[in-house]
């Protein structure tokens, strides 16, 4: 049997993973084995979280009370009509006791008088998880985790979690960093990126000397800048921008919520409609 | 930072799914983008940019048209960031000027050490952003509760909502949109509660 103490279980428990070398676990057997140095002391071993936290979570009393953040009711859940879930088979009962329930809000909101409710009707949300969470006392802090032999030497399912749902859109056009390669590929081309809105850098190829991500901010900001110009001027939106920088010319299209800059080689001209064709690209990412 | 746009009377806020890599991260934004039912022409298209390795999505879309807060419209952009670990630098972009987050986990027992790394990689990105987790509504969405190997609910609690505050926390089945929307609802409203309180008494 190994007597776990329950600092060190408390601070792996924390940690997501129970992680021990040989020479601790063998100072935790009960009885003391020998007193006698082993080759395998510095292996590390995994314990099974499966079998530890269980019973940690029952001794330590977790799930005592603890103040909650809340919402005013007045305010009403923003999306409805999603799709319900399926009606699932009963859960094994697990003996728990009373829901906890928390006399002090730490946040609440006033009523709102102007605000205008979403007509549609509002779905039953799912009840947080807070709420169902039973409290247990704590009564033996401080106490050893007792793991018998039998628990160490459980069977545990090994099941490898199924893959990732929902993602296969993102494998059905050329990746961003594709898309950058045709720039790249088209001659004539210094660099070129693709940016968000807010700046945040998504793929490119900038000759050193120039730091991507610091391009990649100030592009969007760039184009909305003299868009804004146009649109005050009454011209319209702007549909993508040329300009140069000494003799090196720049080009920055915006494809719906993406920007895709290409700047060109000093003296060079851009070639412009190879670059519009491949920044159409971008369109057809957007579902 | 919630943007207040007092020209087109919009309140646009960012919200940001943080999480391990394959913790349902995508899944929550898919659904979200083909179930969310909004006034014609309201939904933002869901943008994918994926490099060879990396992910990112990114989408925005104005949930309801009608929806008005003081006379303001209310527009969500939902980001996710990719939780490979070596893209650290790309998750501190797409925090840049968060307004809430909503951490999707990964029930399995095999990833809690991989929850918990997220959890505190999510608070140290913060902070290289002057931010503290504490003063940003988020909720906790443990998701993947489908899988045999799941962790119960009382230790990914005691994991990652174990601070003085108790957050809210949702068990979902992304894939089956089942508490996905319940997830996005509660931090919508406690964005626009934050909203609320902040503007109490002023003008808009």
């Amino acid at each position: 049997m190994v007597a776990l103490p329950f600092g060190a279980v408390e601070a792996g428990m924390k940690q997501g993973r129970l992680a021990f070398s040989w020479k601790i676990m063998r100072s935790w057997l009960q009885p003391p084995p020998p007193p006698a140095n082993s080759p395998l002391d510095g292996m590390v071993l995994n314990l099974a979280l499966s079998v530890v936290a269980p019973r940690f979570m029952a001794e330590s009393g977790a799930g005592q009370m603890r103040r909650k953040v809340t919402v005013d009711a007045a305010i009403p859940d923003l999306f409805s009509n999603f799709p319900q879930p399926q009606p699932q088979p009963a859960p094994t009962p697990v003996p728990s006791p009373a829901p906890v329930r928390v006399a002090a809000p730490v946040q609440t909101v006033p009523s709102l008088p102007a605000f205008a409710p979403v007509s549609a009707p509002v779905a039953k949300p799912l009840e947080p998880v807070a709420a169902r969470i039973a409290a247990s006392v704590p009564t033996s802090l401080g106490e050893d985790i007792q793991l018998t032999d039998a628990d160490l030497a459980a069977d545990l399912p090994t099941f490898k979690g199924a893959a990732s749902p929902g993602t296969e859109f993102l494998k059905r056009y050329a990746t961003p960093n594709e898309i950058v390669a045709k720039a790249m590929a088209l001659g004539n081309i210094g660099g070129a990126l693709i940016a968000l809105p807010d700046g945040l850098l998504v793929a490119g190829r900038i000759p050193p000397g120039m730091n991507s991500e610091t391009v990649a901010a100030f592009v969007p900001q760039i184009y909305s800048r003299v868009s804004q110009s146009t649109r005050e001027l009454r011209m319209g939106d702007l549909t993508n921008l040329t300009f140069s920088v000494g003799k090196t010319p720049w080009k920055i299209f915006r494809v719906g919520a993406i920007y895709f800059a290409a700047f060109g080689r000093p003296g060079e001209a851009l070639p412009e409609a190879e670059l519009a064709v491949i920044a159409a690209e971008l369109d057809r990412k957007a579902k | 930072m919630a943007i207040i746009n007092q020209a087109t009377k919009e309140l646009q806020v960012k919200i940001v799914y943080y999480g391990p890599a394959m913790g349902g991260k995508t899944t929550n934004l898919v659904q979200v983008h083909d179930h969310v039912q909004t006034a014609a022409g309201n939904k933002g298209k869901l943008v994918s940019l994926a490099t060879s390795s990396d992910r990112t999505l990114f989408f925005d879309f104005l949930p309801i048209e009608a929806m008005s807060i003081k006379g303001f419209k209310t527009k969500f952009q939902l980001y996710t960031v990719p939780g490979q670990v070596i893209y650290n630098t790309t998750r501190q972009l797409v925090l840049r000027g968060v307004d809430g987050i909503v951490f999707v986990a990964d029930s399995q027992y095999d990833k809690m050490a991989e929850n918990a790394e997220s959890f505190a990689n999510l608070e140290e990105n913060l902070k290289t952003l002057k931010l503290n987790l504490a003063d940003i509504p988020y909720i906790l969405q443990y998701n993947k509760r489908d899988l045999p190997n799941v962790a119960p609910v009382e230790y990914l609690e005691f994991l990652l909502n174990n601070r003085e505050v108790q957050v809210p926390s949702f068990t979902s089945v992304a894939h089956k949109c089942e508490g996905v929307f319940e997830s996005l609802n509660m931090i919508t409203r406690m964005l626009l509660s934050k909203y609320i309180n902040q503007n109490a008494g002023q003008p808009v």
